[in-house]
């Protein structure tokens, strides 16, 4: 049974929890790439009288002159093409950049304007591809392997397809592969598995906490042991959150990379381990404080110590780390009322003022001034 | 050191920029620049995919740059720009509906990828179960129940927004909630 109230309480306060996170660079590029379809649009209008008499001028000059069977022309221009599709592929169009389609019929989606792929080959019995970042759906027409090789690299990591749909994101250098149908084979430096419809994972497996099955290319299990609170203890089994079966005990002494420590903190968490989580982001912090990510860590610290461990005050020392790594990143305004927030509820009413303060001089209209205002930013 | 961003949403005045014929106005940069990120929250929160928002900002920004020349109020604004971005995003559903009924959506990433980064990870699996929950919702149970919860707006803003009376705008929040319970316990 659940607990209507309770519930969309929840909700709402995890509501809270999204924002789009956009830095004052990606404001700017918006603002831009605005302005130009506002352009597009007033010449569109002008000129759009004459485009119609042009394009059906140009119809009429096409069909005289085509002789020729119509696949030449295609193959023709597929293949002068090759170099103009990759570049197309890289380009930073929008979000909602057109999928590319393939030689052979299939069609490749990147799926965020950041994702960049690089079309190595593009032809009737071999496609060759390589996602050099971000998510990228791959929507594969099914053919026989001895017809055709579609490979799909990213990083170090190899995807060979039969015939499925999938999608590979690249973060760093760690590669997530989910099948919706089909089924692809994951290759890697020292290992290969075959992940099915409805799988997923990242590769190559983390090699953190004891020599783990995942890491000899063992499937990976879903958590089930995970002591969080009901009713949201179900939701994460419905989720099938995917960790490795070998959960992470302790801090590894081996190197890892900042996603891999990340990633580690965020599988303690779901498990409970607060205090584990914790320690993965301080190291962390001490061992690539240059890191990309340092910010967004320190920032998970602080909300780490401020609502599951009842650290308030290093919680604010964490979020002002947060804020120190990054001033003008998309974390400063949300770390700075969190800072004060954890004054507050550290007993520090004066430290929580002055922050509540410094954020309503730099933040006016900000999300949380209303909750500035109760701590005495207003005076 | 508290070192103020180079621009952030709460740094920019709005103020009317005389012009030669038409009057003074709002420069659409400046309103840009204050509220796209409030926009961008707006139509994430509701929209739920982030793939999607920096398209969906754009859209409402275009629609806005039609309508700013009639602004005279800078207080009006933000409200003004909720009342597009609502449109923009009811469009937007709806047109993400037809392409899944014609099996053309392929979901557009994870539900939860718009989450504050270091938000609980089981707070991030609920919203993934809400908003996959909210996909089988009709668009205006979605947009009220989006506004009103996720967004925190009151009924009657609600009602405001989605154009149409308090008990109906009551009605399609307690649908989309019904809709949500069921399906988290059916999981």
């Amino acid at each position: 049974m659940i607990d209507r109230r309770g519930l969309m309480r929840r909700i709402r306060r995890a509501a809270g929890e999204i924002e789009p996170g956009l830095s004052d660079g990606d404001v700017e590029a918006l603002i831009d790439r605005t302005h130009q379809r506002l352009r597009r649009r007033a010449v569109g209008r002008v000129v759009r009288g004459a485009g119609v008499a042009l394009v059906a001028a140009a119809v009429l000059v096409v069909a005289v002159r085509r002789g020729g069977p119509r696949g030449d022309a295609t193959d023709a221009a597929r293949r002068g093409g090759l170099t103009s599709m990759a570049a197309r592929a890289q380009a930073p169009a929008g979000a909602a950049a057109p999928p590319l389609r393939l030689a052979d019929g299939s069609t490749v989606t990147r799926l965020d304007a950041d994702s960049v792929l690089d079309v190595i080959e593009d032809a009737r019995a071999r496609v060759a591809l390589a996602v050099r970042r971000g998510p990228v759906r791959f929507d594969v027409v099914p053919r026989p392997a001895a017809a055709r090789s579609f490979t799909v690299r990213a990083g170090e990591v190899t995807v060979t397809v039969v015939g499925t749909a999938f999608t590979v994101e690249r973060v760093a250098d760690r590669v997530g592969v989910t099948v919706e149908h089909g089924a692809v084979r994951v290759a890697w430096t020292g290992g290969e598995r075959l992940v099915g419809t409805g799988e997923s994972g990242w590769f190559p497996p983390l090699q953190i906490g004891t020599a783990s099955a995942v890491e000899a290319g063992a499937p990976e299990r879903v958590m089930s042991a995970a002591p969080v609170p009901a009713p949201v203890a179900a939701l994460v089994l419905a989720a099938s959150v995917r960790v490795p079966a070998t959960a992470p005990r302790r801090p590894s002494a081996r190197a890892e990379t900042a996603e891999e420590l990340l990633a580690a903190a965020d599988a303690a968490r779901v498990a409970g381990d607060g205090a584990r989580g914790a320690a993965y982001l301080r190291r962390l912090l001490r061992e690539r404080p240059g890191d990309a990510r340092a910010p967004l860590a320190a920032f998970t610290l602080g909300r780490l110590l401020m609502t599951e461990l009842g650290r308030p005050r290093e919680a604010a020392a964490a979020f002002a780390e947060a804020r120190a790594l990054q001033p003008d990143g998309a974390f400063a305004e949300d770390a700075l009322a969190r800072e004060a927030e954890a004054y507050a509820q550290a007993g520090d009413p004066s430290a929580a003022r002055l922050r509540a303060q410094a954020y309503l001089r730099l933040y006016p209209e900000g999300r949380r001034a209303r909750e500035m205002n109760a701590f005495g930013g207003a005076e | 050191v508290i070192k103020p961003a180079a621009h952030s949403s709460g740094q920019v005045g709005l103020r009317l920029v005389e012009r030669d014929d038409r009057g003074p106005a709002l420069r659409l940069d400046d309103v840009y620049r204050r509220y796209c990120r409030y926009v961008g929250a707006v139509v994430l929160r509701l929209g739920g995919r982030r793939i999607e928002v920096d398209d969906l900002i754009q859209d409402v920004f275009v629609e806005a740059a039609r309508g700013i020349q009639g602004l005279r109020e800078p207080e009006a604004v933000k409200g003004w720009l909720a009342t597009i971005a609502v449109r923009v995003v009811r469009r937007r559903l709806r047109w993400r509906r037809l392409r899944r009924f014609l099996g053309l959506d392929g979901g557009g990433g994870q539900h939860s990828d718009g989450v504050a980064a270091g938000a609980s990870p089981v707070d991030k699996l609920l919203l993934r179960s809400v908003y996959r929950a909210l996909d089988d919702v009709p668009v205006a149970d979605r947009l009220a129940f989006g506004l009103h919860v996720l967004e925190g707006e009151t009924i009657e803003q609600v009602a405001r927004l989605c154009r149409c009376s308090l008990a109906t705008a009551k009605r399609r929040v307690a649908r989309a909630q019904q809709a949500i319970e069921e399906r988290l316990s059916d999981d």
